[in-house]
């Protein structure tokens, strides 16, 4: 619900979570897909490097997010988690 | 002998039409206008002691004012029930009715009943508080209004449970209750597909709602010059929890030193959220708040500068009125500092 | 599948020298029954209280609640958890019917319910009416959560089993058939599955089935006597009692049950669907798929019930589960319960939704307060995890703490209605 408030006042933000279907339920404008619920933006069972070079790819998404508008904000693939 | 205080404008009053509408509040001993029929239903079980005015315009132009100089009038006099009209489908009439039912209600702590036609404006802007009977549109709907009132607030004043919308002729006030059913819920679920299959028709016991849409903010002109923060649902703050950030159900947030996180990772911060499984997170909080790829992305240029304090809350079983208030007061804080965008995770 | 379930009534609980069972009194030996719980050095079963119905007592820091039971031959239960291979489903069950065991402990990280025997709490929960046998424990010096979790769930169900050894050659009070052969059959009668949702979210976070975590669970074909009779049981000691499942309801499942009372009279009960809830949008995708397809290809049903365990992530899967299987041509029915604050004005009763979810069972608002009154007697501690403030005394609390008050597989009469 946070990021419909920012949206409100005019801040984009970008909501990373894993489970879509709330964001969709929420309404929330920009949406990226996270890895799991109990580890959003990495997989503890890949090594640490692996691990952050993901977790750069959903933030680049993220950021790219924020820089379009939302109606070509498409949703992105989500990986196996958690 | 319940003592009831009655609630009218200035055409129910006997003051006048639209040429009084502009009196202020007043009080008069005993009923007037639709008072007498409350009267008249109550018989030997009460009476109206006084009643309360005013006119439509001068309480929609000084809601505030009025409102309070008619609290302090019924507040002044011993009484036991409120009403308020009915006020069919006359708007502002209605909205005075609703906001001193609200008011007598919350505020006096005395049981209040006001009625009017569902599509009367005071309907939405009142009806998740008080109860308002339905009604029709015109006055010709007085006789069939006002023994409703009167019975449910009877009963509200003997705290009597109140049974639902349909039963008892008010209007949904957007409040579900708990019931104890006669099935299992267990067996209702038989019963309800088996309906369901069969293709008659059934009542689900849950309805989804469709929220509000908010249109978007326009999107970070250029991501090179803007200035990034990191949010957080995911309950991450300093191991002592200095700020008491609840484990679910938060009515508070609190904001921390993206460095400190930085600097000293999980040996300092700590998820509380109560929502999911916080291993992975407790290990690694860039799993839940991606500060090292942050701090890697501001250096490398890809944004100008990352805000230095991250925004933190529990999004567990919060209610929508402190999401929305959480929300509105985070984002003051971020207008304020000129933050062009906002990345935020949940769980 | 077939077994037999006998049913043997208590009426009355005592500490006595010997345990034994005769006319409805369950008579325990109190030491030597702390004495078949001592060898596990992961905890410490400190004593054993009894509980009596309608008495004025309340008990605290409940963990999980079991009936106790027994399986003829074996002498044991609970497949996977104790030295027993299994199946269940098979043979003759011995049920201590109107008694339970109480798993109890205050550990940091562990959510503990609460039972209120009297008053205006009793009501709430079905555990006021039965003889309670509380098991009070502690975690051994140095074991970890998960360790202290997997030594309660042992002991309680050992303590299960050592009472209802005590029914050997006694006549039952009752005793039931459980049939059912899940193979096509000739019928006009409405095919009606289940799919179980089981909690899946890490350790002690997620019950066991055949003594395996649920997270390594595939959506699986389970027998309904399968889960009637012992092959799941409660392992989520880090949940809210309110959106987790007791083993003594997973026992007495209404669903399954309440399929089994109904068929072939008013529909043909044609199986249950076991399924994780994973923690990833893929696997949950995955997982969703499966099920739906063993339903609609494997059991051939054109109806089921959906329920779900956990809290409202947990609506995700419940919604997919049901996309999947209306998009298969499979009726479906959700159970589900309500998010709606402590005044039940909240706007936003699910975490997800779909257009597909047209007909659903509420088992109550979650987030209902209660008045508790005070109470005489208190087990299992003063304080518990997550409330504030001593529990003896008249207490306002969220209906979540109330043992199997809020039922997401339907065990309770709770629903909500409109104000």
């Amino acid at each position: 619900m946070l990021e419909k408030e920012f949206e409100r006042a005019g801040i984009p933000a970008v909501l990373v979570t894993a489970l879509l279907p709330i964001a969709r339920t929420i309404r929330a404008n920009r949406i990226t897909q996270g890895i799991g619920i109990t580890s959003p933006l990495g997989d503890p069972r890949t090594s640490r490097a692996e691990e952050k070079a993901l977790r750069r790819r959903i933030v680049l998404e993220a950021l790219d997010a924020l820089a379009r508008e939302p109606a070509d904000n498409k949703e992105t693939k989500g990986r196996i988690g958690g | 002998m319940l003592r009831i205080i009655h609630y009218v404008n200035q055409f129910f009053g006997q003051i006048g039409g639209e040429d009084k509408a502009g009196v202020p509040p007043m009080v008069i001993d005993g009923p007037v206008g639709p008072g007498l029929l409350i009267d008249r239903i109550l018989k030997d079980r009460g009476r109206v002691v006084a009643t309360v005015l005013c006119g439509d315009n001068y309480f929609s132009e000084e809601m505030e004012a009025a409102s309070q100089a008619l609290l302090d009038m019924i507040g002044a006099r011993p009484c036991d029930l409120f009403i308020a009209g009915p006020a069919f489908n006359a708007g502002r009439y209605g909205i005075a009715c609703g906001e001193m039912t609200r008011r007598v209600q919350d505020e006096l702590g005395l049981p209040a009943v006001t009625g009017m036609f569902p599509e009367n404006p005071g309907v939405d802007l009142y009806r998740k508080g008080i109860y308002i009977i339905e009604t029709g549109n015109t006055a010709v709907g007085m006789p069939k209004a006002m023994p409703k009132m009167i019975d449910l607030g009877i009963r509200l004043f003997g705290r009597e449970p109140i049974g639902g919308p349909e039963a008892e002729g008010y209007l949904p006030r957007g409040i579900k209750q708990n019931v104890l059913a006669s099935k299992s819920a267990a067996e209702r679920a038989v019963d309800l597909l088996l309906k369901k299959m069969k293709g008659v028709p059934f009542r689900t016991e849950i309805l989804l709602p469709d929220l509000d849409v908010v249109s978007p903010a326009p999107a970070v002109a250029d991501l090179k010059g803007a200035t990034i923060a990191l949010v957080t649902e995911g309950g991450l703050v300093p191991r002592e929890n200095p700020d008491n950030i609840e484990s679910a159900r938060a009515s508070r947030w609190a904001k921390y030193r993206v460095a400190d996180l930085a600097a000293h990772g999980a040996e300092e911060f700590q998820s509380v959220h109560r929502g999911f499984d916080t291993v992975f997170v407790n290990e690694d909080p860039n799993r839940l708040l991606p500060v090292d790829v942050m701090e890697d992305l501001e250096r490398e240029g890809v944004f100008k500068s990352l805000f230095p304090d991250f925004l933190v809350t529990t999004g567990v079983a919060t209610t929508m009125d402190n999401a929305r208030r959480i929300g509105r007061e985070m984002a003051r804080e971020l207008a304020l500092a000129n933050v062009s965008g906002v990345l935020l995770t949940s769980t | 599948m077939k077994f037999e379930m006998e049913y043997f009534d208590v009426r009355e609980i005592r500490f006595s020298e010997k345990t034994r069972f005769s006319d409805g009194l369950l008579s325990i030996d109190k030491n030597e029954l702390i004495r078949q719980l001592s060898s596990d050095d992961r905890i410490a079963v400190i004593d054993i209280e009894l509980v009596r119905p309608g008495e004025n007592a309340r008990i605290t820091n409940v963990l999980d609640i079991i009936e106790p039971r027994i399986k003829t031959g074996v002498e044991s239960y609970f497949p996977g958890m104790l030295r027993w291979p299994g199946p269940s489903g098979e043979g003759v069950t011995r049920v201590l019917r109107g008694a339970t065991v109480f798993e109890i402990g205050a550990a940091q990280g562990f959510i503990g319910g609460l039972v209120d025997m009297d008053g205006n709490g009793a009501p709430l929960t079905p555990y006021s009416k039965t003889h309670n046998v509380c098991l009070l424990t502690a975690p051994g010096a140095g074991t970890s959560l998960v360790e202290y979790g997997l030594a309660l769930k042992q002991a309680g169900c050992k303590a299960s089993v050592y009472l209802a050894a005590a029914t050997k050659g006694v006549t039952p009070d009752e005793a039931q058939i459980f049939d059912l052969d899940l193979g096509k059959q000739e019928t006009s009668l409405p095919r009606v599955g289940y799919l179980f949702q089981l909690h899946s979210h890490g350790d002690s976070r997620e019950p066991f089935v055949y003594g395996d975590n649920s997270r390594h669970y595939y959506p699986t074909i389970l027998h309904p006597n399968e889960i009637l009779d012992g092959a799941i049981v409660c392992g989520h000691y880090n949940l809210s009692v309110a959106i987790k499942n007791y083993t003594y309801s997973l026992l007495n499942h209404p669903v399954v049950a309440g399929l089994y009372k109904r068929h072939g009279k008013e529909l043909c009960f044609g199986g249950v669907v076991i399924t994780p809830e994973p923690t990833s949008m893929t696997d949950i995708k995955r997982t969703s798929m499966m099920a739906a397809n063993l339903l609609k290809n494997v059991l051939h049903v054109d109806g089921v019930i959906l329920t779900k365990e956990g809290g409202g992530h947990t609506d995700v899967d419940l919604m997919q589960n049901c996309d999947e299987c209306e998009k298969l041509g499979i009726r479906t029915v959700l159970v589900d319960n309500e998010w709606l604050g402590p005044d039940g004005a909240g706007e936003m009763p699910l975490l997800a939704g779909s257009d597909n979810a047209d007909a659903m069972v509420s088992v109550g608002n979650i987030d209902a307060v209660v008045d508790l009154l005070p109470m005489g007697r208190i087990v299992g501690g003063r304080a518990m995890h997550d409330f504030p403030g001593p529990l003896d005394g008249q207490l306002r609390m969220p209906l979540r703490f109330l043992a199997t008050a809020i039922s997401q597989i339907g065990s309770n009469h709770l629903t909500t209605e409109g104000r």
